[in-house]
């Protein structure tokens, strides 16, 4: 009995040391992004005579920064919410890359995006990947899709993109997307073990053509849901 | 000044320009490149004096770029958003780290501090190059001719005590004979006699090193020959003098 409780007591522990962690990891989200979006703002502040266009880049790279520092305590967020963040981040990026990459959002017809909930932070840093890693020296115009379905009771993310690829094991652009894929990996833990849900995740090679598709399977969490935050 | 700018980004490049030219107008030639691989291109292209190197590009790092070029000939730059780097950095000989967004103050400062270190090693090779020369080459019996406009004069190279610059013409003083003046300027007898050993002390001097018995510290400085003349050296040229005359 009292063995029992000791392990009981342990694993609450360890799940606690994950998630404190996880917060750490969303709230840290990758510093790097800020002093480089920050230094094309700056390039655009010493060249451009366009005040509009530096105004409306610091408002999108505000509202990226407000969404990065209060991910580290909502866990959750609306599927409208996290495509408005990944606009905007896209958009930050392509002032640093203007002619690398275009983009898609879709949800499909069944679901209602300011209804649904899914974990808050874990596209970014696929995103982030494609564009930093994925599309670095290719010679075509890069392309990310990314879309939402709802499929019975659970809800399908897929994230495409048609650049590099997963290549051989070690290799510089497994190491980033191995980051993404730890960020979401603890999180889906997490989330199965507090809802007891089956969400999983799966990142390969596309088949269909170049780069990568990552596929995250989440359970239908609506807004209304009293979901442990 | 020839200066390379190595960024993935675009955009980054510009800002760095900008940035040159609006601390340093006008007086550098700019060029550019996009990874490793036409980083290295470039250097061996451009053979630029200042580097600006990112470090993490799509094709690689900037510590992947250094470390194909064991003997950097060029004062070397960091720029990134990562802070992490900055102990690599150094080891790499990089004379400054600076962090993105960049701060144009730190940026001039590094553009100071490279300059200084071109001079200087300039100069240091100007005189390893004399140097050499002194002490390879003996004047010995080497003549030269000073033609002026009633005769040509044989003169032993030794027998050169200094020369004077008077306008365009060249005075000079002999340890035998009284001074001869040829209608040649100073600058073009430094050239020819640089390598036995004779010394630009001053805007208007060059003087036989080997003729040079003791240093004067008062007035400012001033060289005596064995023959007791005196030939002043310029404050600008002082240490400079001094340096040659300790490694004769």
């Amino acid at each position: 009995m009292i063995a029992f409780y000791f392990r009981q007591q342990s694993l609450k522990n360890k799940q606690k040391i994950l998630e404190t962690e996880q917060r750490l990891n969303r709230a840290r989200m990758n510093p790097h992004f800020f002093f480089n979006a920050l230094t094309a703002l700056q390039r655009i502040a010493m060249k451009e005579n366009d005040g509009k266009a530096l105004a409306s880049n610091l408002s999108k790279f505000s509202n990226i920064m407000r969404e990065t520092l209060e991910s580290s305590y909502k866990e959750y967020v609306t599927v409208k919410q996290e495509m408005e963040f990944l606009k905007e981040y896209m958009e930050i990026q392509k002032m640093r890359f203007p002619q690398m990459f275009s983009y898609s959002l879709m949800v499909d017809g069944e679901m209602e995006p300011t209804d649904v909930m899914i974990p808050s932070m874990i596209i970014q840093p696929f995103i982030e990947n494609s564009i930093e890693h994925g599309f670095a020296d290719i010679d075509y115009p890069g392309e990310i899709r990314i879309d939402f379905k709802q499929v019975n009771k659970s809800i399908l993310i897929e994230i495409q993109d048609n650049g590099k690829g997963l290549s051989l094991p070690g290799s510089k652009i497994n190491e980033h997307i191995s980051r993404a894929s730890q960020i979401i990996k603890d999180r889906i833990y997490l989330l199965n073990i507090k809802l007891k849900t089956k969400a999983d995740f799966s990142i390969n090679n596309n088949k269909e053509g170049k780069g990568v598709i990552v596929k995250i399977n989440l359970p239908l969490l609506y807004t209304n849901e009293n979901i442990a935050n | 000044m020839k200066i390379l700018l190595i960024d993935n980004e675009k955009e980054v490049r510009e800002l760095l320009k900008d940035m040159i030219e609006a601390v340093a107008p006008g007086i550098h030639q700019l060029d550019e490149a996009d990874g490793v691989a036409t980083g290295l291109q470039k250097i061996n292209a451009f053979k630029p004096d200042i580097v600006f190197l990112d470090v993490e590009m799509g094709d690689g790092t900037g510590f992947d770029l250094m470390n194909k070029i064991p003997h950097p000939s060029f004062q070397l730059i960091f720029t990134t958003a990562h802070n992490k780097y900055a102990v690599q950095a150094f080891k790499c000989s990089a004379i400054d780290y600076l962090l993105k967004p960049i701060d144009i103050t730190e940026l001039e400062n590094s553009l100071q501090k490279a300059n200084t270190n071109i001079d200087g090693s300039n100069l240091g090779k100007q005189l390893t190059v004399l140097m050499q020369q002194l002490s390879n080459k003996e004047a010995g019996d080497k003549q030269i001719v000073l033609k002026d406009s009633e005769a040509s004069y044989f003169v032993k190279v030794a027998d050169i005590l200094y020369c004077e610059a008077e306008g365009s013409y060249t005075k000079f003083y002999l340890s035998s004979e009284k001074p001869i003046i040829i209608s040649k300027n100073l600058s073009t007898y430094e050239e020819l006699l640089g390598v036995y050993g004779f010394i630009r002390t001053h805007h208007s001097y060059l003087v036989n090193s080997a003729r040079i018995k003791m240093y004067d510290k008062t007035d400012g400085g001033t060289l005596i020959l064995d023959t007791g003349h005196t030939v002043p050296i310029s404050h600008r040229k002082k240490d400079y003098v001094m340096h040659l005359l300790e490694n004769r």
